[in-house]
This record gives structure tokens, sequence and C-alpha cells, in this order.
């Protein structure tokens, strides 16, 4: 089945940096971040 | 469920900086640099797929709406373990997920953030709107699931038909009819009724999950713009349903001339639904991927 088109902005590490963090400019809009985990499991390998 | 991470009402009491001291420290309920989730799997695409339809729901109100009429300006995001590894375990630190932070304009990203943890396989939506709410004074309220419905309707409409089958049988004054076949004629519409009202779509497809609620404007919204189908579907049907019992209606109080016009009409029409159903339930089966409308987010 076809999945539905999103309006969520995936963001990887590069992607929130930029959006977030701008030197010398202040963000005009608030921006809700939901940190999830698409594969989740006991214990990170990378954490570790 | 891992219960570590997580502090009195699912808040976690994390401080968020930037990376250049902006990012200066966080606060841990946990010292374990293990990153711990739900082990229930399901649990995380719904909170997922209720925050998605959120955003959705959110930036099709805004669409719709001219600028002077607009929600306040928001972007929805995510940030996945596996995409932003540095983010998660660097910046935040973070110990469980799915988290909710809110970031607010021209401040400091010092805000509490949510933790979704305990609520996730049933009110995880319903923490995700609480939030909004506190924060930017965004209401959203769930709509019923639709699918329920639909299901109903479709009950009644296959017993409807049964129904009247039979009785048009019992009832003598069901021979004036202009249709001689009512078992066809039922048919007919049923199918034509389902397939155009996207009941099927509908099924298909996962309903929308929430409403906005703004300064008394209620709005029934979905998680893209194809899914409006459903409910413009679902309000063809009726109006079909409407038309042809007005139809019926019209030639029991039509004169006799008239009569045979009409009896013509609904013969030669009626026949052709079955056909022009099967056709359009081919489309909404056949659809092709809407392109993701992401670039919505450029104009912030």
């Amino acid at each position: 089945m076809v999945e539905s088109p999103s309006h969520v902005l995936e963001l990887d590490d590069s992607k929130f940096d930029a959006m977030l963090i701008k030197p010398g400019q202040k963000r005009s809009f608030p921006v809700v971040i939901l940190f999830t985990a698409a594969n989740p499991k006991y214990g990170c390998q990378a954490c570790q | 469920m891992s219960t570590e991470g997580r502090k009195d009402n699912g808040e976690s009491n994390v401080a968020v900086h930037s990376a250049e001291g902006f990012w200066s420290s966080c606060t841990h309920t946990t010292p374990s640099s293990v990153l711990k989730s739900s082990p229930s799997p399901p649990s995380y695409s719904i909170v997922g797929n209720e925050f998605e339809g959120m955003a959705n729901t959110y930036l099709q109100r805004n669409a719709r709406r001219p600028s002077d009429n607009q929600l306040p300006p928001l972007i929805f995001a995510r940030a996945d373990v596996e995409t932003a590894p540095a983010v998660v375990h660097e910046k935040f630190q973070l110990q469980t997920v799915p988290h909710l932070f809110f970031f607010p304009a021209n401040q400091a990203l010092s805000l509490p953030a949510r933790n979704l943890d305990e609520l996730s396989v049933t009110s995880g939506g319903t923490a995700i709107a609480e939030e909004l709410e506190d924060r930017i004074g965004l209401t959203l309220k769930r709509v019923p699931d639709v699918r329920a419905t639909v299901k109903g309707a479709v009950l009644f409409a296959v017993l409807a038909a049964v129904a009247v089958y039979f009785l048009m049988d019992q009832w003598s004054w069901t021979k004036t009819l202009p249709f001689r076949r009512p078992l066809w004629l039922c048919f007919s519409y049923l199918v034509f009724a389902i397939a155009t009202g996207g009941m099927i779509y509908c099924i298909i497809r996962r309903p929308p999950p929430f409403g906005i609620t703004q300064q008394k404007v209620k709005l029934i919204s979905t998680r893209d713009t194809s899914d409006m189908f459903v409910f413009e579907g679902l309000l063809m049907g009726f109006l079909q349903l409407a038309a042809g019992l007005a139809f019926v209606l019209t030639y029991f109080f039509a004169s006799r001339r008239r009569q045979t016009l009409l009896q013509w009409i609904g013969e030669n029409c009626v026949a052709s639904f079955p056909s022009r159903a099967c056709g359009l339930l081919c489309l909404v089966l056949i659809s092709p991927p809407v392109p993701s409308p992401s670039i919505i987010f450029a104009r912030y």
C-alpha cells in the first residue's frame, strides 16, 4: 500500500543544527520535535 | 517497559543548550548511557503516527486559510535515534524515547521536555496535544475513529438493501415503482455508494486521528490531502442516497406523462451505475502515491 505523505520534517544531525542553531539569528518560529526510534531495542550498541 | 529516565508525570528534567555554550548541560534522571526504549515497537509507531497526523492537520488547516486567519507558525519535526545519533546521544543525552521537545521562538532552548515513554500506547497523541496547548494554546482534539462508522454504514447499507428487496415483494404499492428489478436497483446503489463514498479507501488507509480547534473553529482534517476523499466521499454517498430518494418521490408525485420520462431516465441511468462504480473503485485502489509536500516547510 502506498504510504501517506508526511508533513513532519525528518531531522538528522546536520539538519537539526541548521534549523535550531543559527549564529547571530533568532528563530522566528517555534519547533516541536519528537525524538523517537524507528527500530527500538534495548541496549543501543552505538551508545556503549 | 523501562522505568529509567522518567520522572513524575512523564516529565523529564532536561535543560538543553547549544554545543557552543548553548548546549551547556543536561540533567538526567538516570546515569545509564544506554539508550533504552519501550519493549513494544508498536507504541512508537502509534506516537509517531499521531504526531504526523497532527502535523498534517495543522499544515492543511493553514494551507486552506488566508494568512490573517492562520494558526501560529509551528514546525513539526522528528529526530530518530538512528538518523540523528549525535543529537540524541550527545546534545540531549536521552536515555529513553520517545521524548517530545518544544522550542519556543526567540528564546533559549531551555524548556523541559515531555517524556512520552509511559503514555505512548494509549495516550501518546493526547500527551502531544496537551503539550502544544500548554505551549502555544493550540487545541488539538481527537476525532472519532471513522473506521467503525464506515463498517457500521456498510452493514446498514447491506441490511437495508436486503430488507427493501423483501419488503418490495410484500408491499403491493411497490408495484408502481418505476423499476421492476428491486434487487438489481438496491445492489447498484449499494456498490455505487461504497465505491464513490470512499469507504474502501477509508478501510485500506488509516483514518485521520486529529482535528484542530482554535477560537471555536472546529475542523475535521486528515493526515494528508488525499484522505479528504474519505469525508468528501461519505458526504457524496449521503447525497447519492438523498438524490435517489428524491427521484422516487418525484416519480410518485409526477404526472403520468412525466412518470414515463422518469422511468426511462431511471432505467437507463441506474443501469450504468455498477460499471461507473467499478471504475471508480479501481481508481481508488491503484491511485499513484502523492508526492511528499515537505517543501511546505520552506516558507518558514
